[in-house]
C-alpha cells in the first residue's frame, strides 16, 4: 500500500501545469466523424488536435469522462480547418473547445509492443496493460531516399514452395498479393509470419500484421493462431476493423509501417503485412467526400496512388552505414471477379516490385495455395534467392511451362506419344509438389530438398495423383534420417556438390524403400 | 448559395471598399436583377452567425472562480494581450482565472490543473 502511496505522490509532485497561451479553437458543425472547427489559425497539415469536453462542465462532471477524443487536421480551409475525429465522434458537440497539441500524429513505438495487439493510434487492445519503455513517432514521414537504400539481397522465405521456388521475395521489397476474396491472400501473409519460427531468432524479422477493416472475429482468429504457433514472440497486430470510424482505418497502415519503421532503423529487418489496402482505398474515399475533396474515377480521391505510394515507398533496405535493417512489405489488394485493371489493383501493382496472383479457378480446382505462378512476378527477389533455391528451382518455371501449353491434350491421353505423356506427368507431379495445406510452411532446407527431388526425377516412379502422399512421405524420411543434410543447407545456404551428393544418396535410399504404384 | 453571398458580403466590407450601407444597396439591386431576392433571409442569417463567430473571437472573454480574484486576472490577462474590463464569475473553475481571444487561451484555473494532474495520475498521454 505504501509505494502506491509514494508512486502517487510522485506523479503529483512531478506534475506541471500548462503555462503560458494555448492556441484553441471552437467546433462550428460535426457530423459522420468530421469536424468542422474555428479558429486554429497557426494549425499545420496532418497535426494533433484534442477536443476538451471538460471544458464547459463542472470538476465533477469532468472527471466523469476524462478520455481524450483526438482528432488529426486533414484539410486548412479559408475560415477554420476540417478534421477528422479519432475515438468517440458521438461525443464531440458544436461549440465545444479543441485544443492545438502542436505534434503531427504520432504513435508509442519500441521493443516493448512485440506480442502485442494494438489499435491504429498504437493504444494497446489486448487487455496485457499499458506499453512500457516507447517513444512517439510520427506516423507520416519522407521515406528514405536513393543514397540511404542498398540493393535488395536478403530473401525472407515464406515457407511455400511456390513462392520461394520461383517468386522469391527479398527483405526491403514489397510483393503484392492479389486475388478474389477467398482466395488465400491471409493465408499466404499468416504463414509467411509463421514460417520465420524456423528462423535464427538473431536475424528473424520483427512481423507486423496490420487488419485494416477487417472483422473482429477474424483477427481474433489470426491473433490465436499466431499465438498457438509461437508467433507472436516475434509479431505485432495492429488492428482497425470494420467497425472502426474510417479515419482510423486509413491511419493503421501507416502506424504499421512507422512500427517497421522503429525496428528497421535500429538494424533489424520488419515485415509489414497490410491486409487489405481495398479496404483502405475505400476508407480514404469515405473521408475524403467527407471531407469535401473534389472526387475523381470511381469516386476516388485524386491524392489516392499518392497514398498508397508513400505507404509502399516506405519498405526499404537500409545502407550498412544506417545499420543495415529493412523493412520488408507484403500490400494485400482484393479483386472483384478477377479484374485487375480496376483502379485500385492497377495503382497498387505499378507501385510494388512483384506480385502473387491468386486465382478462383485454381482454388476451385484444389490448387492450394491458387498462385498462378505464370503471371506471378517478383522483380528484385531473384536476387536474393539464395544459390540452394537458385540450383533446384531453376527448371520448375520452364517444365510448368510446358505443362500448361500441353495441359488441353490431357483428355486425349491415350492418343498421346510418350515424350508427351511423360512431360504431362511431369507437370501433373510439379503441381502436385507445389500444393500446399494452409498454416503448414514448410523450412527453406526441406522446400530445397522437396524440390530438388521432384526436379530431378525422384517422383518419377510414382503415379502424379501419389505424388503429394510421396512428398509428405519424404519430408518424414528426411527429418528422421536427413537431419544432417537439412542442416547443412541451412546453415550454408547452398547445396556444393558434396552436399548435393548426401542428398542424392538419401533420395536414392528413399526410392529404393517406397514401393512405386506404377512404373 | 447563401452561404457564399454572405461570405461575399463579409469579404466586401473588411477590404473597406464599400461602407456597410452600400454594400447593403448593392446586394438589394442585385438580388432584385437576378430574381434572387427570396434568399434574403437566409443570407440574413448567415450574415448573423458570421457576425456572432466574429464577435466570438475579436473579444476578450474573462472568467474568474471567485470575484476577490479580479484584479489579478484583469493584470495578467493584460499581460498577454487580451484586455477587457468585463469579467464572468464562473465558480466551476474552483480557483484562479481563465481568458480567450481569438483561438487563444489562458487557463490559469484550478479545475484545468485538477483535471491535468487526474489525467497525469491515471496514464493518460
Amino acid at each position: 500500500m505504501q509505494s502506491i502511496i509514494k508512486r502517487i505522490e510522485e506523479e503529483i509532485t512531478s506534475f506541471k501545469r500548462v503555462e503560458g497561451v494555448e492556441e484553441v479553437g471552437v467546433v462550428r458543425e460535426t457530423g459522420d466523424g468530421i469536424a468542422q472547427i474555428d479558429g486554429l489559425d497557426k494549425a499545420v497539415m496532418s497535426e494533433m488536435i484534442l477536443f476538451d469536453p471538460t471544458f464547459d462542465r463542472s470538476l465533477e462532471e469532468a472527471l466523469k469522462d476524462t478520455d481524450p477524443i483526438y482528432g488529426l487536421i486533414l484539410n486548412l480551409e479559408e475560415d477554420g480547418v476540417r478534421a477528422v475525429i479519432l475515438g468517440d465522434a458521438s461525443k464531440v458537440s458544436e461549440g465545444m473547445l479543441v485544443r492545438r497539441l502542436s505534434r503531427l500524429l504520432s504513435i508509442p513505438v519500441g521493443e516493448s509492443l512485440v506480442g502485442r495487439v494494438v489499435n491504429a493510434l498504437g493504444e494497446p487492445v489486448d487487455g496485457k496493460g499499458a506499453l512500457a519503455g516507447t517513444i512517439l513517432k510520427p506516423i507520416e514521414r519522407q521515406a528514405y531516399g536513393v543514397m540511404d537504400r542498398s540493393p535488395v539481397n536478403t530473401p525472407i522465405h515464406t515457407g511455400i514452395k511456390s513462392i520461394d521456388a520461383m517468386i522469391p521475395i527479398g527483405r526491403g521489397q514489397r510483393e503484392l498479393i492479389i486475388g478474389d476474396r477467398g482466395t488465400g491472400k491471409t493465408s499466404i501473409a499468416i504463414d509467411t509470419i509463421l514460417n520465420q519460427k524456423s528462423e535464427d531468432p538473431k536475424t528473424r524479422p520483427i512481423c507486423i500484421y496490420v487488419a485494416i477493416g477487417q472483422k473482429e472475429s477474424k483477427t481474433a482468429r489470426i491473433v490465436a493462431d499466431l499465438t498457438k504457433a509461437g508467433a507472436m514472440e516475434y509479431t505485432i497486430v495492429v488492428t482497425a476493423p470494420a467497425s472502426n470510424p474510417a479515419a482510423l482505418l486509413f491511419l493503421a497502415p501507416f502506424a504499421g509501417a512507422t512500427i517497421g519503421e522503429f525496428f528497421m532503423e535500429n538494424g533489424k529487418d520488419a515485415l509489414v503485412v497490410y491486409d487489405d489496402l481495398s479496404k483502405h482505398a475505400v476508407a480514404y474515399r469515405q473521408m475524403s467526400l467527407l471531407l469535401r475533396r473534389p472526387p475523381g474515377r470511381e469516386a476516388y480521391p485524386g491524392d489516392i496512388f499518392y497514398l498508397h505510394s508513400r505507404l509502399l515507398e516506405r519498405a526499404a533496405k537500409l545502407s550498412k552505414e544506417l545499420g543495415g535493417g529493412s523493412l520488408t512489405a507484403l500490400p494485400i489488394i482484393e479483386t472483384q471477379e478477377g479484374d485487375v485493371s480496376a483502379y485500385i489493383p492497377t495503382n497498387v501493382i505499378s507501385i510494388t516490385d512483384g506480385q502473387i496472383y491468386l486465382l478462383a479457378d485454381l482454388f476451385n480446382k484444389g490448387m492450394r495455395p491458387a498462385i498462378d505462378v505464370g503471371i506471378s512476378v517478383s522483380r528484385v527477389g531473384s536476387s536474393a534467392q539464395t544459390k540452394a533455391m537458385k540450383k533446384v528451382s531453376g527448371k520448375i518455371k520452364l517444365e510448368l511451362a510446358q505443362f500448361r501449353e500441353l495441359e488441353a491434350f490431357m483428355q486425349f491421353s491415350s492418343d498421346l506419344d510418350s515424350d508427351t505423356k511423360k512431360r504431362i506427368d511431369s507437370g501433373r507431379r510439379m503441381t502436385e509438389i507445389l500444393k500446399q495445406n494452409v498454416g503448414n510452411p514448410i523450412a527453406f532446407a526441406m522446400e530445397a530438398s522437396v524440390i530438388y527431388a521432384a526436379t530431378n526425377g525422384y517422383f518419377d516412379g510414382f503415379s502424379p495423383e501419389k505424388t503429394s502422399e510421396q512428398e509428405e512421405k519424404l519430408q518424414d524420411f528426411l527429418l528422421r534420417e536427413g537431419e544432417d543434410v537439412l542442416m547443412t543447407i541451412t546453415n550454408s545456404r547452398e547445396i556444393d556438390e558434396n552436399t548435393e551428393a548426401k542428398l542424392r544418396q538419401k533420395l536414392d535410399t528413399f526410392v529404393a524403400r517406397s514401393a512405386p504404384t506404377t512404373a | 448559395m447563401k452561404k457564399i453571398y454572405a461570405k461575399a458580403i463579409e469579404q466586401l466590407v473588411q477590404k473597406n471598399s464599400h461602407t456597410e450601407a452600400e454594400v447593403a444597396t448593392l446586394l438589394l439591386e442585385h438580388l432584385r436583377k437576378s430574381g434572387r431576392l427570396k434568399l434574403l433571409t437566409g443570407i440574413q442569417a448567415e450574415l448573423k452567425i458570421l457576425a456572432k463567430r466574429k464577435e466570438n473571437t475579436s473579444s476578450t472573454h474573462l472568467e474568474v472562480a471567485r470575484s476577490a480574484e479580479r484584479e489579478y486576472a484583469l493584470l495578467e490577462a493584460q499581460n498577454v494581450g487580451m484586455e477587457t474590463k468585463e469579467v464572468i464569475i464562473t465558480p466551476s473553475l474552483i480557483s484562479g482565472f481563465r481568458a480567450r481571444k481569438g483561438g487563444f487561451l489562458i487557463d490559469h484555473s484550478g479545475k484545468r490543473a485538477l483535471v491535468d494532474m487526474y489525467r497525469a495520475v491515471t496514464n493518460y498521454q
